[in-house]
């Protein structure tokens, strides 16, 4: 190799390399999997583990006086029996989990709830969901006198296991609660679900599309070979240079003859730069997404097998103002 | 005398006497039969007379003569007995013609008077039936959209039925109220679900308040309702109101925040946060004052605090159970506060407890009365008490129901009150007397009462949503029907000439306190729930959804209409065919008619 004396490209040769990243990853970006399951997508779905309900009738009169004399510290208390008490609920785990001795209880015209829930894992909460009828009639409670763990997203530790909703201010409301009471209590547990819930087997074993790639790299190649043609020029002209006679050709100045190997050379470590950024560009996308989609064809063969069970989650939209369904959909290849 | 009488016979004897002497018998009958074909009787008897004097006795003129005489005799007398039939039958005629014509001239008074009844009778038909057309017309023209010539017509049927004692003004009045509210009503909006709605005293300004923490305040200019000022307190509000003056608004939120947020209206700037509760705060009020706010909460206290200061120096009142609602004597100087433990706790105005009250269950409310001498209390017990403040809460008298006593009111004199229970019925007690006045039609639990202003009405109204109005100085009762579904809230107007109903059905109702619908105020997309009246001639109603309408009063428009030159009303519904001469002549207006 003969030795150079190399200066930093200037103009267009500068930018050289970025344009052609420029072009390359646009290209290198089209070559994303075809859309096979829903687990491609960033953020994990949280979906319904488990759900347990919870329905008690009572007798209740929540006005009354106390049967006993008035006291200084009380004069009324209300009543409340409980008649039935019935359970219902797929559970992944332990269903009496859920379970508390006495669910409703009255305080000073307020209606408590009580109930339990298992702690919470990572990525866990319960939905909570409370609904109520009197004589048959529902009664809708207004959210703002709702108190305690009711709602989504409850979250819990070990130790408070115990929970409680306070139906709060109810006399000022209804005048009196009279008759049959019928409490709802829906434990909702969502979490992650463990097995094959995010491979959708109807769409298909995963795609990948590798053109994209080898487009790329021969993209690169080619860079670098026409660096190659600019390198060989670039040593013949530094060798006429080199081998220059002043008498033999006064009117050329040797100065040039340096100046033009000197911009081919430029050129050239440009090219081979920017082929060999292309080059290792792609090589390192197409491992990543190759591996990936290796491993989502595995998930599929595993998941998708003629006689495997999979499991998805459905989400049924209200058409009103009711609550969103959600439910799991199992399919059986045979 | 009769001798004399018959003297007149003399000369025609003695002139037949010498004719006889002078003419022959057969000449003398001859004369006689002319006188007969001549109609000449007299002459005829005195011929044949003659004639038979003249002739020889027994001979044939004789005989013929007396015959003729006898016939002529006969003929004078047939003659006379007609003549006599005659007469008496004119005499009868006449009688009777001068019957008749008394009977004629008796009926011609009569027919005179029934003309000028029935003639006034088809005026008022007229009339009537002129202002019923224009009632007509005034409807389709609001169901046209064309408010103005609505109003114009409506109120010219009310000028024809104001003048007519005997017509009914109720449709002309409804038509002249819907024709106001479709021409003059505005209408905003807030964020729904709606929790209070109000005209602010002193300015008259709409106030309004969401239960996601949102107010609103716009300024009513004639109902062009223009943005005042917006006012937050998240995440949900649990009250919200104002002070009696309007110069505050106060809130108070949910657990999650459980402080008392006050502002300055006038200068629409937050005054010190008041975050002493520590649980729900069930209500506050600013105090007549107008420098205090007393509020009570969950946390089983009341308190009271000043605005300007803040909570520094607040005074607390600890209660055994959860602050239901609080209330300070009119004098200012005892205070009770309610609680969810059916015991109701007499503070002075130190904080140091002066008395308890119970009852054997729950206590739904507690009120001073007008002069803070009482303490009424209802309860679930089923009576509602009066506690002597100056007797050491001495149980004063109880008025008892069968079911719930759900609550109390006094009139604002205070000397009646009215009762609501749970067994559907309502009673107006006066303060000494132990007998009530009770109203069993209710259609289920009675929850509301409220007397109007003057006292002369109340007005009660049931779970169910069925209102009645009561007159009191009649001791009657009447239902207000027209409503489609239950109606959700009915208050007096300040002056009591006026009812305002707020309906599920989606539109609020202005009753007059007869019972007459006199504006319907519909267009709204969900059950209308609060309405208000201000002091100054509006009236709003407020529906789930946010939606607020505002309107005038139809008085205030009539007063407006009233005072314009009726050229200029008349004018512009001069097309729909009004006999601009009649109305002249029968309003005895000076009319420039075309």
């Amino acid at each position: 190799m003969i030795y150079r004396k190399i200066t930093v490209p200037t103009g267009w040769k500068r930018v050289l390399p970025a344009l052609w990243l420029g072009l390359l990853l646009p290209l290198l970006a089209n070559a994303q999997d075809q859309p096979a399951s829903l687990g491609t997508t960033a953020a994990p779905l949280l979906f319904p583990l488990d759900t347990f309900r919870q329905t008690v009738v009572a007798e209740i009169d929540l006005a009354a006086g106390t049967d006993s004399p008035v006291t200084d510290t009380v004069a009324f208390a209300g009543r409340l029996k409980q008649i039935s008490m019935a359970r219902e609920g797929v559970s992944t785990w332990d269903s009496t989990a859920y379970f508390v001795d006495d669910p409703l209880t009255l305080e000073r015209g307020d209606i408590i709830i009580s109930y339990r829930l298992p702690p919470t894992r990572e990525q866990e909460f319960y939905e909570v969901r409370v609904s109520f009828s009197l004589n048959g009639a529902p009664l809708q409670p207004d959210l703002r006198y709702l108190r305690g763990a009711v709602g989504s997203g409850i979250e819990v530790a070990a130790g408070e296991e115990i929970k409680e909703i306070a139906w709060t201010n109810l006399l000022e409301q209804y005048i009196n609660l009279n008759g049959e009471l019928r409490m709802e209590l829906t434990v909702v547990l969502h979490g992650m679900i463990p097995g094959c819930l995010e491979v959708d087997c109807t769409a298909g074993m995963p795609a990948f599309n590798r053109k994209p790639f080898l487009w790329a790299g021969i993209a690169g190649a080619a860079l670098i070979g026409v660096g190659q043609i600019f390198d060989s020029r670039a040593d013949d002209k530094y060798e006429d240079y080199a081998t220059f006679k002043p008498l033999d050709n006064p009117e050329t100045d040797p100065e040039d003859l340096y100046q033009d190997a000197n911009g081919d050379h430029h050129t050239y470590l440009a090219l081979t730069y920017a082929g060999i950024s292309v080059l290792a560009v792609d090589a390192a996308w197409y491992l990543i997404k190759e591996l990936s989609h290796q491993r989502k064809v595995r998930r599929y063969r595993e998941c998708c097998r003629d006689n495997a069970l999979t499991i998805r989650p459905v989400v049924d939209l209200p058409q009103g103002d009711g609550l969103a369904q959600m439910g799991l959909k199992i399919r059986l290849n045979f | 005398m009769k001798a004399f009488k018959k003297l007149w016979l003399l000369p025609p004897l003695l002139l037949c006497l010498g004719a006889a002497l002078a003419q022959t018998p057969a000449d003398l009958l001859r004369e006689g039969k002319d006188a007969v074909r001549k109609g000449n009787l007299l002459e005829a008897y005195f011929n044949f007379r003659a004639a038979q004097s003249a002739a020889a006795v027994q001979s044939d003129l004789y005989w013929e003569a007396r015959d003729s005489l006898g016939s002529v005799v006969g003929e004078v007398r047939e003659e006379y007995r007609n003549f006599q039939s005659r007469i008496r039958a004119l005499e009868e005629r006449i009688r009777r013609m001068e019957l008749e014509g008394e009977k004629l001239s008796l009926d011609l008074h009569n027919i005179q008077e029934e003309l000028d009844e029935q003639t006034r009778l088809l005026k008022a038909q007229y009339r009537r039936a002129e202002a019923q057309r224009l009632t007509i017309l005034a409807i389709q023209k609001v169901e046209q959209g064309s408010p103005e010539e609505a109003l114009r017509l409506a109120y010219l049927a009310e000028m024809l039925a104001e003048k007519d004692a005997g017509m009914s003004k109720s449709g002309m009045t409804r038509a002249f109220g819907d024709a106001v509210f479709r021409y003059r009503s505005g209408r905003v909006s807030i964020e729904a679900p709606l929790l209070n709605v109000a005209f602010l005293p002193k300015t008259g300004q709409v106030i309004a308040a969401g239960k996601q923490g949102n107010i609103a305040v716009w300024n009513n200019d004639d109902t062009n309702l223009t943005p005042y000022s917006t006012f937050l307190h998240t995440p949900a509000l649990l009250t919200a109101g104002y002070s009696d003056d309007g110069d505050y608004l106060y809130t108070t939120s949910i657990a999650a925040d459980t402080s008392v947020r006050i502002w300055s209206l006038a200068g629409r700037e937050p005054l010190p946060v008041s975050e002493q509760h520590q649980s729900d705060v069930y209500g506050a009020r600013v105090l007549p004052d107008g420098e205090r706010l007393l509020t009570w909460s969950r946390d089983r206290t009341a308190r009271i605090r000043n605005i300007e200061a803040g909570d520094p120096g607040s005074v607390a009142f600890a209660h055994d159970a959860p602050v239901q609602s609080a209330r300070l004597s009119p004098g200012g100087d005892v205070l009770l506060t309610r609680g969810n433990d059916g015991q109701v706790l007499v503070w002075d105005k130190k904080g140091e407890k002066k008395g308890v009250i119970r009852h054997e269950a729950y206590i739904y409310s507690a009120e001073f009365s007008p002069d803070g001498r009482y303490i009424l209390t209802a309860s679930a017990d089923g009576s509602a008490r009066l506690w002597d403040v100056n007797q050491q809460l001495r149980e004063f008298k109880s008025m008892t129901h069968e079911g719930l006593v759900t609550k109390a009111v006094f009139n604002h004199a205070g000397n009646r009150i009215l009762s609501t229970s749970t067994d559907s019925t309502a009673r107006l007690w006066a303060l000494k007397d132990m007998e009530p006045l009770t109203w069993d039609q209710h259609e289920g639990w009675v929850v509301e009462a409220a007397f109007s202003q003057n006292d002369s009405l109340a007005m009660t109204r049931s779970k169910a949503g069925d209102v009645w109005i009561w007159d009191i100085p009649n001791r009657s009762v009447s239902r207000l029907n027209g409503h489609r579904d239950k109606i959700n809230q009915a208050v007096f107007s300040p002056d009591s000439r006026y009812v305002l109903t707020a309906s599920d059905d989606r539109t609020a109702k202005l009753w007059d306190t007869q019972g007459n619908i006199v504006m319907d105020l519909d267009g709204f997309n969900s059950p209308v729930t609060h309405v208000d009246f201000s002091g100054d001639g509006y009236l709003l109603a407020a529906a789930a959804d946010g939606t607020i309408v505002v309107s005038p009063l139809p008085e205030t428009v009539r007063a407006e209409l009233d005072q314009k030159p009726f050229k200029e009303i008349y004018s512009k519904v001069l097309q729909y065919g009004i006999d601009c001469d009649d109305w002249k002549a029968y309003l005895g207006i000076d009319l420039e008619c075309p």
